[in-house]
């Protein structure tokens, strides 16, 4: 099976089957457009993505690679949103850092099922916690005025009614 | 007076003393044991593969490997009560059957059960034996200790533990078992109440440390800070297209609206009509989880909402999904895992652990099979419904103890 060079951010290599790095749409499609010979020596560059996201993205990936494809987003059929499976709960008990920067990786190199699985992790931070722990748990500072605040709140008063 | 159990024919259960001090029958505790051990040996094998991912190759396949050495939860249940049928299916006997507190360290059946747990204890808990009792408070203070852990529907344990209170403090004169044991529940409960708050306040204080951590590293550093866009305010600075996606996987629209209230550009965020619109698609239209037949009803209705509002462009999809939500947002499609009936066998099963009994139609294996057999049922002259498993929801559940 051929493989291909990943570069991180930090210059780390990181040497993948390509059928496993195919998972990533980015790379997939860089490989289609450009016809990228599948022998060649030549690094793929990730500027957006460091050696220790990349190694979890890769273990991810390792680990799904016989999944069956990701269906297109329309017919999408998955309609419950905190099922996650327990092999992805486990990867994911990371710190919070680490796990938005899986997010973004996800989504700057287009793999579905890892964005799906991560964004439902932080989804379900967020179910069910008061304003108060919400902004304690992600470090959200308030930037909003007095007079916004008293706006958003009617608003969402008026989004109460029936 | 000696007890003489209501099914005085059986030889009687054989009990043993726990760790905690419960009296717990033997033959349930032997399945719990199993149950634990499977347990521990598959996290220890998922945490291997997680930590070696050279050879994760070799890793998969023990995982999965483990996967099927455990255990089937199920349980069946009898349609036609005889009353020794009902006096020997207990709700203590189900739930371990059933492996429910097993399902709460598995965060997709964690609400199912924590919903039939609430149930029970706001209309059952003062009518079910000691024994359920002491149970149910049990299940509910590991659900506490579970969200804590994994600082995941703490909202949910909350609302379970005060239901605990109202019903503690409603049928303080009413309920079976001695003083002692609602006097014990009582105990419970108050740890359950303190171990929320102290975790709550606990993770602030990490929080807290956490942003005093970063305020130091910016002030002594200011460029560090700028180069890296998590240190000041990780979730609010993730570019719109990752928060859209996780705005998206919430459900409640109490949950985005308070997400709203917190930052300007999630307000911006969360009131897009985009994000709405598509809210109300994924969850109400079409049918629900493959039209499974429980949930008929409510989808036919919910589905001929859908279409009829997608026609009007300028519709407040806002208000449509938070009406829809408050309609049915209570219903089966919001459990991630919820326990199927089969048909056939009368068993209770999770879908996601397999069915237990192999008559193959149950299990919806091959098809050629299942043509096999369904051939073979028609000649021995036996009316074959070939109907899906039917879903139960935890009402469902619950009235099978009524």
């Amino acid at each position: 099976m051929p493989n291909i060079k990943l570069q991180s951010s930090d210059n780390e290599i990181f040497e993948v089957d390509i059928e496993i790095a195919k998972q990533s749409g980015t790379i997939k499609t860089m490989l289609e457009d450009l016809s990228v010979s599948d022998e060649g020596d030549e690094e793929v560059p990730l500027p957006n993505v460091n050696a220790a996201i990349l190694k979890k993205v890769i273990a991810w990936c390792t680990y799904h690679k016989d999944d069956p494809p990701p269906v297109e987003e329309d017919e999408y059929k998955e309609r419950r949103t905190d099922d996650i499976p327990t092999w992805d709960q486990e990867f994911l008990k990371v710190d919070q850092g680490t796990l938005f920067e899986i997010i973004l990786a996800a989504n700057y190199l287009d793999i579905k099922g890892l964005l799906d699985v991560s964004c439902k992790t932080v989804a379900n931070m967020i179910k069910g916690k008061s304003p108060e722990e919400i902004r304690k748990t992600f470090n959200i500072k308030c930037d909003f005025s007095a007079e916004e605040l008293e706006r958003v709140r009617r608003e969402n008063e008026w989004c109460e009614e029936k | 007076m000696p007890f003489v159990g209501l099914d005085w024919r059986s030889p009687g259960d054989q009990w043993i003393k726990t760790d905690t001090g419960n009296w717990e029958q033997m033959r349930l505790w032997r399945i719990k044991m199993f149950d634990h051990l499977n347990e521990s040996t598959m996290r220890r094998m998922i945490r291997n593969s997680l930590s070696a991912s050279s050879d994760s190759a070799s890793s998969r396949c023990q995982a999965g490997e483990s996967h099927q050495s455990i255990r089937q939860p199920h349980a069946f249940v009898k349609r036609n009560t005889t009353r020794e049928s009902l006096v020997t299916t207990s709700i203590s006997d189900v739930f371990a059957r059933l492996d429910m507190d097993g399902g709460l360290k598995d965060l997709r059946r964690f609400r199912y059960i924590t919903k039939i747990v609430s149930l029970l204890i706001a209309n059952r808990l003062h009518q079910v034996s000691g024994r359920a009792q002491l149970l149910l408070v049990q299940l509910a203070k590991q659900a506490a200790e579970q969200a804590l852990a994994s600082k995941m529907y703490i909202g949910v344990a909350r609302q379970l533990v005060e239901g605990l209170r109202r019903s503690l403090d409603e049928h303080r004169y009413e309920h079976i078992g001695s003083e002692e044991l609602w006097r014990r529940h009582r105990e419970a409960l108050e740890e359950m109440q303190q171990l929320l708050q102290a975790g709550t306040d606990g993770s602030s204080s990490v929080a807290s440390a956490a942003t005093a951590a970063t305020a130091l590293d910016s002030e002594l550093d200011p460029d560090a800070a700028g180069a890296s866009p998590f240190a000041a305010n990780p979730f609010a600075s993730m570019p719109a297209d990752c928060i859209r996606q996780v705005l998206r996987r919430l459900e409640d629209p109490a949950d985005i609206e308070r997400l709203a209230g917190l930052d300007r550009r999630l307000a911006d965020l969360a009131s897009e009509d985009h994000l709405w619109k598509r809210l109300v698609l994924f969850h109400f239209a079409g049918g629900f989880g493959g039209g499974i037949g429980g949930t008929g009803a409510a989808a036919g209705r919910s589905v001929s909402a859908g279409p009829a509002v997608t026609s009007v462009d300028d519709c407040n999809w806002p208000s449509v999904y938070r009406r829809l939500f408050r309609r049915y947002g209570d219903s089966q499609q919001f459990y991630p895992v919820s326990l199927h009936l089969c048909p056939r066998c009368s068993c209770l099963f999770w879908p996601n652990l397999g069915h237990p009994c192999n008559v193959v139609s149950c299990n919806s294996a091959d098809s050629q099979q299942e043509q096999q057999q369904q051939q073979q049922d028609l000649q021995a002259g036996e009316a074959t419904e070939t109907k899906p498993p039917k879903l139960i929801s935890p009402e469902d559940f619950v009235r099978f103890f009524s």
